[in-house]
């Protein structure tokens, strides 16, 4: 019997054990980077200085410009946002305490300021512990107060991260808020509160969620919403270095798990379509981008896995995905290898109309930049870009594309904390646990073409302080025509005012309005007479975070723009007449001229 | 006077000893100790740290002395100090092609430094194919894509089996956009291993560059399938494997041993891992099935019940692993003397996913050999033998059911059944001893003989080899 038994067995043992066996791989600290390192090429004032000066957008301002003033401001404590982050417990090397951190921008009681949403997961050592969430309502002088509780948005699981998105149709934002645990979806009233309608809206997602967007993959003009889920935790597994020290256990320990696709009924309920949709591969995933990537004109799902092949799951137009990412180049680096991807953006980088990829990545591994081809096609891009030169030393999490100075290029920020120990970066404060762990945040600069040139130490505190970071949204919190940050840390949040003075830089903000709410997923291009500009509105990318819902175009020493055309989530096009720059238009879907 | 001679004794050797211990101090000023060494645990680490510095204390001048503290180093992954050792042991010895290799692999990080090393290295030698390897990623890594490519291509010449290098020169040309030439570097390269998944994924993608579809989504699921091989060779990079001493390279040898079939190797270097506490049952799963592999059953019983018992920890028990373990103890049971041990788990194993053909072949098998159950056993065989290839089924399921039909007397249905499966399973002994005794229940003793000489020759010491030779005794005495 017993060799009989042993031909079937071992003819599957060969299979089985590579992916089975779980042992954490420590990595060599990298050396720090300072800010004084030589890494700034490009004179970014300069190139400023070369415009002829404007008149003031603020009689508060004046000239000339301190160049030496940094380009982003920490306003935290001066907005009342929040506590001072605090120090957080040792860690107790649970994978779940160091994954959280979202943070999202909008304006959910619609006074038409940004309002602030942090999703808090309970600290080190007390995964039981309540953690409401905290929803920061702006007030009229700018500053900010926590209103979570009266507005009944104080989820008190896990948290992870948020979509936003109006999926009623009611003209105002709705929520779901991702945990390690039970997720909750909160249903707007309009009046400033929500209600947690997770069973009425039909969820029952209890497994670890991460990133999650809102998206209308069938075009019937309601929301669906897509769910990355992480992994199945074992809080039983523990894990070691190289050199025998516990450490927090990579993906790789544990199995992987599939997304969820939910269908918007349109009845205020959703059904789970995953299986139908052919969403059939598990992975890893912790961070989202939908957008159309195959140019084809139906919204595609992007899925960052960590340590496993990226998924590219193309629309087919017919209510069915495929994953094609291997086939387009999306789902390995250029060395066929598959990273560690937790945050994702999306946005088209060299001006060329197509949209481009990148992804953040672990230590020793390059971040990611995925240009896209003529021939449908990406290429990791990463080297060529600059940007690998830089950020081979950091563990990325959170990112986005956004015109920091108004030029109109897209440049990039992201936000680093590592997932193993290293060196400490000067600078860093947070415990001496944690200090292993924070990492310097990174900001670059697109030269139009696609590369980039590493500009933090312009950055002031948004690169300076050294902190776990997680979470990073984008949006214009104080009004003021350029793009403020919002990060999520392990052990708070923080805003960076941008004050970058692109004096001479003009700006446009485009709501696209379909029925009564934000078209998230329009492609919105400003046509000039020097070039065409193509953003999105996307509020979900990065990393468990959501941004402002607006596409918002830097358009340098343009003054004129000659029409702004749309390509609505139905695949329809409108051209719109501009009313002139430096302001924010609300763009209908029906009131401009059809194409 | 004895006493007090004894007393100038002690205090001299005592003096000795703090002198010693002074001078020995003194030694290991400047030979470099990771920071966190204080907060490693394990003391074959800290001692093989420890005993390196030695080695460094006593023979500064020694290049090889710096070069093996330089490996533990490295293999912990305390690439700074690896690089201070390697770097004094190019000094020592600067034109040693080797202390610079391993320098660039300490610094490898930093593509930039590790190109520049590279390059002085392959100045001493260029005949080490990894060097040029290595030295093309670091480049490429730096942007400098035509200088890569040319050390893409001396890796090639130096060493025509690695995949590694056509599958290099084709992803540079995929990124140049040079389709036709990816093409063809990428089909060398999946020649030399078609199961390595880069290679698919690269052609997935200059296959859609091509307008060719179909092929771009063939190889876009090849490529999701785990790659066969992914370690390049290097002798060189062996000895700094050899210097780790943490659990994680005793796993990961123990590991390459048992993919290897070198069950004796496997054990040792996982006795160490499951000695220390070890918890997680996979590891000590591959250390039972090794222990199989030498013939240690009641070891490998014990070992095989801990991987049970670890499981039962687990909050997400993987079906698979528990299957495997199910179905390891059943062996292990079973050659330990303790058959009736074995029928249980093979019960669990099939209650577990009684969709499993492995579950169903082996419980069915296993009722047959003990002559019990026989039409539960006819009716799991059959399911599993009727599960094709491209299903998961194995042609070894038929084999099982031509010994059901044979344990039922049906010899008939047995001969055609172990006909085909020996068809199957050309080189099985096994199928052939079947095969035998399914002709010798149908009197058809010339050819039982035949399949009871093939299976000999299959194997002289196959586990029915006994009841082979016995069968083909009685056949000659009749």
């Amino acid at each position: 019997m017993r060799n009989k038994i042993i031909l079937l067995t071992t003819a599957l043992y060969v299979f089985c054990f590579a992916a089975a066996i779980h042992v954490a791989i420590g990595r060599t600290p990298p050396i720090p980077i300072t800010a004084s390192a030589p890494y700034v090429t490009q004179n970014t004032q300069e190139m400023h200085l070369k415009d002829p000066p404007k008149p003031l957008p603020d009689e508060n301002l004046s000239w000339p410009i301190n160049l030496s003033a940094p380009y982003f401001t920490e306003i935290t404590s001066e907005l009342q946002l929040s506590d001072a982050p605090k120090p957080l417990p040792d860690g107790t090397y649970s994978l779940p305490e160091i994954m959280g951190g979202g943070v999202s921008v909008f304006d959910y009681d619609g006074d038409g300021d940004l309002d602030l949403l942090q999703i808090v997961c309970p600290p080190p050592g007390k995964p039981d512990l309540r953690a409401p969430n905290r929803l920061y309502r702006q007030l009229p002088d700018g500053t900010y107060r926590n209103v979570a509780s009266a507005a009944g948005l104080d989820d008190p699981g896990y948290g992870q991260g948020a979509a936003i998105g109006d999926t009623d149709n009611d003209g105002d934002l709705d929520v779901y808020v991702t945990n390690f645990g039970r997720d909750t979806f909160y249903l707007n009233n309009g009046d400033g509160t929500f209600v947690d309608a997770t069973v009425t809206a039909g969820f029952s997602d209890d497994h670890w969620s991460s990133s999650a967007a809102f998206f209308d993959y069938d075009r019937d003009g309601n929301l669906d919403l897509y769910v990355v889920r992480y992994l199945l935790f074992d809080s039983g597994i523990t894990c070691r270095s190289r050199n025998d020290r516990t450490v927090y256990c990579g993906p790789q320990s544990f199995e992987g798990v599939l997304d969820a696709l939910y269908r918007n009924n349109g009845d205020g309920t959703f059904s789970d379509v995953t299986a139908t949709s052919g969403i059939s591969s598990p992975g890893k995933g912790l961070g989202v981008a939908c957008a159309d990537l195959t140019g084809d004109g139906w919204v595609d799902i992007y899925v960052a896995n960590d340590q496993e092949a990226n998924h590219l799951w193309v629309n087919n137009g017919d209510g069915t995905f495929t994953d094609e990412a291997v086939m387009r180049g999306v789902a390995f680096n250029a060395y066929g290898e598959a990273e560690a991807s937790m945050g994702v953006t999306v946005g088209d980088v060299n001006g060329d109309g197509r949209l481009d990829l990148f992804m953040t990545h672990l230590r020793d591994e390059t971040n990611t930049l995925y240009t896209a081809t003529e021939y449908g096609i990406f290429v990791d891009t990463s080297e060529a870009s600059g940007l690998a030169r830089v950020d081979r030393g950091y563990t990325g999490f959170g990112c986005g594309f956004f015109d920091y100075d108004n030029d109109g290029d897209l440049d990039l920020a992201l936000v680093n904390g590592a997932v193993r120990r290293g060196s400490k970066f000067p600078g860093a404060n947070v415990g001496e646990f944690w200090n292993s762990y924070a990492e310097p945040n990174l900001l670059f600069q697109n030269d139009g073409s696609g590369v980039f040139t590493h500009i933090s130490s312009l950055a002031g505190a948004f690169a300076n302080q050294v902190e776990v970071s997680r979470g990073l949204a984008f949006g214009d919190a104080d009004l003021d025509g350029d793009i403020d940050l919002v990060v999520g840390n392990l052990n708070g949040i923080r805003m960076f005012r941008n004050d970058a003075l692109p004096l001479s830089n003009h700006w446009l903000r485009v709501r696209a309005v379909d029925v009564n709410r934000d078209a998230i997923g329009a492609e919105v291009t400003v046509v000039t007479a020097e070039a065409e500009f193509v953003r999105l509105i996307l509020p979900g990318y990065s990393y468990l975070s959501s941004s402002q819902l607006r596409a918002h175009f830097g358009l340098g020493t343009v003054e004129v723009v000659e029409s702004i055309e749309i390509k609505w989530p139905d695949g329809s096009r409108e051209r719109f007449n501009p009313l002139g720059v430096d302001r924010e238009l609300t763009l209908r879907k029906g009131s401009g001229d059809a194409l | 006077m004895k006493k007090i001679f004894l007393v100038i004794l002690s205090v001299c050797i005592g003096i000795a000893r703090v002198d010693g211990a002074i001078s020995q101090s003194n030694a290991l000023e400047g030979i470099p100790v990771p920071r966190d060494l204080a907060l490693v645990s394990n003391k074959r680490l800290v001692h093989a740290v420890d005993s390196a510095r030695s080695t460094v204390a006593y023979n500064p001048g020694s290049a090889a002395a710096w070069g093996r503290l330089g490996h533990v180093y490295l293999a912990h992954e305390w690439r700074a100090e690896a690089a201070r050792c390697y770097r004094n042991a190019s000094k020592i010895e600067p034109d040693a092609f080797r202390w610079l290799y391993y320098l660039g692999r300490a610094v490898d990080n930093d593509p930039a430094k590790a190109a520049d090393v590279y390059a002085r290295a392959i100045e001493l030698d260029s005949t080490y194919a990894p060097a040029h390897i290595y030295y093309a990623n670091a480049l490429r890594s730096s942007g400098k894509l035509k200088i890569a490519g040319r050390h893409f291509e001396r890796g090639f010449e130096l060493a025509p089996r690695n995949p590694f290098s056509e599958l290099r020169l084709g992803q540079l040309a995929l990124s140049a956009k040079q389709f036709e030439t990816a093409r063809d570097h990428l089909r060398r390269a999946l020649a030399l291993n078609p199961k390595q998944s880069e290679v698919h994924a690269a052609l997935a993608q200059v296959y859609l560059a091509l307008g060719d579809k179909k092929v771009s989504r063939r190889h876009a699921q090849a490529a999701q399938l785990p790659t066969k091989y992914n370690e390049m060779p290097d002798p060189l990079y062996k000895e700094v494997e050899k210097a780790g001493v943490s659990k994680f390279w005793f796993t990961r040898r123990g590991r390459r041993y048992f993919m290897a079939r070198d069950f004796e190797r496997a054990a040792e270097e996982l006795a160490v891992v499951v000695s220390e506490d070890e918890k997680n049952p996979l590891i000590w799963y591959l250390y039972g099935v090794s222990l199989l592999g030498i013939e240690r059953d009641k070891e490998a019983v014990a070992a095989l019940e801990r991987a049970l018992s670890a499981s039962r920890g687990y909050d997400h028990q993987n079906e698979n692993d528990l299957l495997k373990i199910y179905n390891s103890l059943a062996i292990a049971h079973g050659r330990a003397g303790d058959p009736e041990l074995a029928g249980p788990y093979l019960q669990k194993a099939l209650a577990l996913n009684p969709a499993s053909i492995r579950a169903m072949n082996n419980l069915a098998f296993y009722y047959a050999e003990n002559d019990r159950n026989l039409d539960e056993a006819l009716n799991l065989a059959r399911k599993a033998a009727e599960v094709g290839p491209e299903e998961g089924g194995h042609p070894v399921s038929l084999d099982t059911l031509g010994w059901v039909y044979f344990k039922r007397e049906n010899y008939n249905s047995a001969l055609k059944t172990l006909t085909l499966a020996a068809k199957l399973l050309p080189d099985s002994p096994t199928v052939y001893y079947h095969l035998g005794m399914a002709y010798y229940g149908n009197r058809d003793t010339r050819n039982a003989l035949r399949a009871f000489t093939i299976a000999l020759k299959l194997s002289s010491n196959f586990p029915e080899a006994d009841e082979t030779k016995a069968m083909i005794r009685q056949i000659e005495a009749q």
